[in-house]
């Protein structure tokens, strides 16, 4: 009875984020509009600095996914940002996630909302973007204040009244991914040890 | 033999040394971000990580912060600006702020200023090509034909009204243009960019890598290729010139951000008035550390090196030598309050030689210093309420040491609106066509001022700033100045004549500019300049044809554009603008209209085709109706293609 509970709870705190996000674009809010912006500057240009597997595309030409759980307010600025840009020479393809099956072409991804606290769980669920991730050259990127302990990695931080971001350069290894070390230069806080 | 000089762009203008761009982190860009009304996502693309993660989230909305910085009247040409004006020189592009006067006097100089005083010889702007400044003591002026970029490596462009000499150097009477080019490692890749009309041709590569771990570099090249103009009297001009340029930028952020760049060019030019070409050449070499330190603090080292060769053919042939370091240091100080000091030195060596009978510069050989110390002080007195108090030394060779101070007050009346007063003192200081120069032709014989002191000014400005629902942004500055010791050519005798500062001025007037998104695929801006200007000779001083040459400005100029994605990679730019009449030049006022289409067949490669002045074939911007070149109608179709 307690799970059931605290999962409507989990819910409805990401109903009002959603709304809340999406209603800072429509209305006056600047404050969270330019964060928003910020990060999906910063989604993009991590892109840049991220040197993905051959076999993480099908072709040459194949364009690079950049997927947004849980923030369609991003997914909606950074798509629309992004028109005619290119990242590594290859062209780009936002994809706002709302269902939990993850897109089976996919580089980036970014998941608003994720919370350590769900990570062992998480691990268990064929559908958590944990599992369905593992060991793939994805870089995930969240916005939490425990997200790297979630998995990801790379983790936006606000810290005063600036977009930061703290990388775990382990979960970004299991991913078979390469960071470069300008980004990590920028990093405000690097966990781990490069390869 | 004056108007040849002025007319080759060779005499009077200046600036000096800059630095507010180093008071911000990397190169000026939470300034310009506060500056700007909203930094749209598109935008925020185009910024380094560094830069990224530098911006304070409420600049990006219009909130105070760094906005307070921005107590001044600044305009930001972005990178997306320059692509879609279809700008294809330096000076061009300019033209896009609405607070600078741009007049093209033929096919490769131009006049350019701030708040009035326009001339082919303006000498109270300073302009910054990444930190280094590109005017030249021999008429504190800037040789636009030689400061040249490569445009699509340009991050943006800012452009500051009004005086900012405490931050930006003694030059900075009037205003100030800071040319940022983007990091190597955001330049990496091929770029191919050749473009071809009825009056110029023009060709560009660049290549970018890396050099080691988070070490990046470019290497570009650029040739380019103008047609005579046409002159108003009918007729051609005779000033095809062709250039070409090599250089290279290299970024390294593996200990704070190291950066080392350079150009060289060449350029040749026909001579109107002598048989033979005149010629330019030149190299610059900079080197620029910043480093992040403990509590906040900024500390920047820059040094540079900048030769510049100019032949005018039975003129003279100036070469010249500069060598500057500078050091600034931010300073947090955690209470409210934010210090950032810096002190500089600049050594200028020339040697002008093959000087003709008439017009020499004495002594041929010149060695010039120029030594700075400014602080400034950024007070938060309340959260929306912030006080920056600076104050500059400067020496400087002819008149020894100069005081500029500043006192600037911003005022967040809202997280969307700012308003902001600023009082500041400027000095031009005396270069050596003030100073040297000697022209003796029959009936005229003109000395330099051996006393000629520094032209000064006493600016007050209010401006307001504000923001609406993420998609209006407008900006509105009004200006009152007063100058003194303004530079006059004054009679001593029969038909003699000595550089003096026989003149004083007052103006006034009014800048201000907005945009509007009005559909996510529709942008909109305009942008106007209203001034009034008066000129007073001092007692004892008689005007005479050369005593003015600074009272060449429009009382109004006003421009529109309209940006529009017409659908997936279709683009259609549209500019119109109007510059009011040049009495004393009996210049008439004109209107021009630009467009631009744009098509990007493939998401490497785009083209496209401008067509320049619609309305009319030919119209003079600058110059005596007796000598002035126009500026046709000109089509100029572009392909760049990027892999």
């Amino acid at each position: 009875m307690k799970q059931p509970i605290l999962d409507l709870l989990r819910l409805l705190c990401l109903g009002v984020s959603l709304l809340l996000a999406q209603g800072t674009v429509a209305s006056d809010h600047p404050d969270i509009a330019a964060e928003a912006r910020i990060k999906a500057a910063f989604l993009f240009k991590f892109g840049h600095y991220v040197e993905w597997p051959a076999a993480a595309f099908t072709s040459a030409s194949s364009p690079l996914v950049i997927g947004v759980m849980g923030a369609p307010a991003i997914a909606r600025e950074l798509s629309k940002a992004v028109a005619g840009r290119q990242i590594q020479q290859r062209p780009l393809q936002v994809v706002n996630i709302t269902a939990p099956r993850l897109p089976a072409n996919l580089h980036l991804l970014y998941v608003a909302h994720a919370h350590s606290s769900g990570t062992t769980k998480a691990v268990g669920n064929p559908l958590s973007w944990q599992s369905q991730l593992k060991e793939r050259a994805v870089l995930v990127i969240t916005g939490s204040p425990d997200g790297l302990e979630s998995g990801s990695s790379i983790n936006f931080e606000i810290v005063d009244n600036r977009v930061r971001f703290d990388i775990a350069l382990d979960s970004a290894r299991a991913h078979n991914l390469k960071l470069s070390s300008r980004l990590l230069a920028v990093a405000r806080r690097v966990q781990g040890r490069a390869q | 033999m004056l108007n040849r000089l002025k007319n080759n762009n060779t005499a009077f203008k200046k600036q000096a040394i800059g630095t507010l761009a180093l008071c911000c982190l990397h190169f000026g860009s939470p300034f310009a971000l506060g500056a700007d009304a909203e930094i749209h996502t598109r935008e925020l693309l185009d910024f380094s990580l560094e830069d990224l993660a530098q911006i304070t989230i409420s600049s990006v909305a219009k909130k105070p912060q760094k906005l307070s910085e921005a107590a001044a009247s600044v305009f930001v040409i972005t990178a997306e600006d320059i692509r879609r004006s279809g700008a294809t020189s330096l000076p061009e592009a300019l033209r896009l702020a609405p607070n600078l006067q741009v007049a093209r006097i033929d096919a490769n100089s131009y006049a350019i200023s701030a708040r009035g005083f326009n001339s082919t010889t303006t000498n109270k702007l300073q302009v910054l090509i990444d930190g280094r400044i590109a005017y030249s003591p021999l008429y504190s002026g800037v040789f636009w034909d030689v400061q040249d970029i490569l445009l699509p490596d340009v991050e943006r462009i800012e452009v500051i009204s009004g005086s900012n000499a405490t931050t930006w150097g003694s030059n900075a009477v009037n205003g100030v243009i800071n040319v940022i080019t983007r990091s190597a490692a955001d330049t990496q890749g091929n770029l191919l960019v050749a473009g071809g009309g009825n009056l110029e041709q023009q060709a560009a590569f660049r290549h970018g890598g890396t050099l080691a771990e988070g070490a990046s570099y470019r290497v570009y090249g650029k040739t380019l290729r103008i047609d005579d103009s046409q002159l108003e009297s009918g007729g051609q001009n005779i000033d095809a010139w062709k250039k070409i340029q090599l250089g290279f930028r290299a970024d390294d952020l593996s200990q704070g951000r190291l950066t080392l760049q350079g150009d060289i060019y060449a350029g040749r030019r026909n001579s109107a008035l002598y048989s033979g070409d005149d010629s330019t050449r030149g190299l610059n070499l900079l080197a620029r550390w910043d480093q992040r330190l403990e509590n906040d603090s900024q500390l920047q080292l820059q040094a540079y090196y900048d030769r510049t060769e100019r032949d005018l053919a039975g003129t003279l042939d100036q070469s010249l030598n500069i060598l500057q370091m500078s050091v600034q240091q931010t300073l947090g100080m955690g209470t409210g309050q934010e210090i950032i000091w810096g002190i500089g030195h600049r050594s200028a060596w020339d040697d002008v030689k093959d000087q003709s009978a008439v017009l020499t510069f004495l002594p041929a050989e010149k060695y010039l210093r120029w030594n700075h110390a400014f602080l400034q002080d950024e007070i938060t007195l309340r959260p929306d309420l912030k006080l920056t108090l600076g104050a500059r030394l400067e020496h400087n060779s002819y008149t020894g040491l100069e005081f500029m101070p500043n006192v600037r007050l911003a005022w967040n009346l809202s997280p969307q609106d700012l308003l902001w007063l600023s009082v500041a003192h400027g000095e031009r200081t005396p270069s050596r066509v003030d100073r040297d120069f000697y022209l003796d032709v029959p009936g005229i014989k003109l000395d330099g001022g051996p006393d000629f002191e520094s032209e000064s000014a006493n600016t007050l400005e209010i401006g307001y700033r504000g923001n609406r629902l993420n998609r209006l942004n407008y900006s509105i500055t009004a200006f009152y100045a007063r100058y003194d010791e303004l530079r006059t050519v004054d009679p001593t005798g029969s038909g003699t004549y000595e550089i003096g500062n026989g003149m004083e001025a007052t103006t006034y007037g009014i800048e201000a500019w907005a945009d509007y998104q009005a559909a996510p695929r529709w942008r909109l801006s305009a942008g106007t300049l209203l001034q009034h200007e008066s000129f007073h000779f001092k007692p004892g001083i008689s005007p005479n044809p050369w005593s003015s040459t600074e009272a060449n400005n429009p009382s109004h100029q006003w421009m529109l554009r309209s940006s529009l994605d017409l659908s997936e990679g279709h683009q259609l730019d549209m500019t119109l603008r109007h510059v009011g009449k040049l009495s004393n030049l009996d210049l008439p006022a004109y209107t021009t209209a630009d467009l631009r289409y744009g098509w990007k067949p493939h998401s490497d490669l785009e083209l496209s085709l401008r067509a320049l002045n619609l309305f009319d074939p030919q119209h003079p911007e600058f110059g005596t109706a007796a000598s002035r070149s126009e500026v046709e109608r000109s089509l100029f179709l572009e392909m760049l293609w990027r892999y």
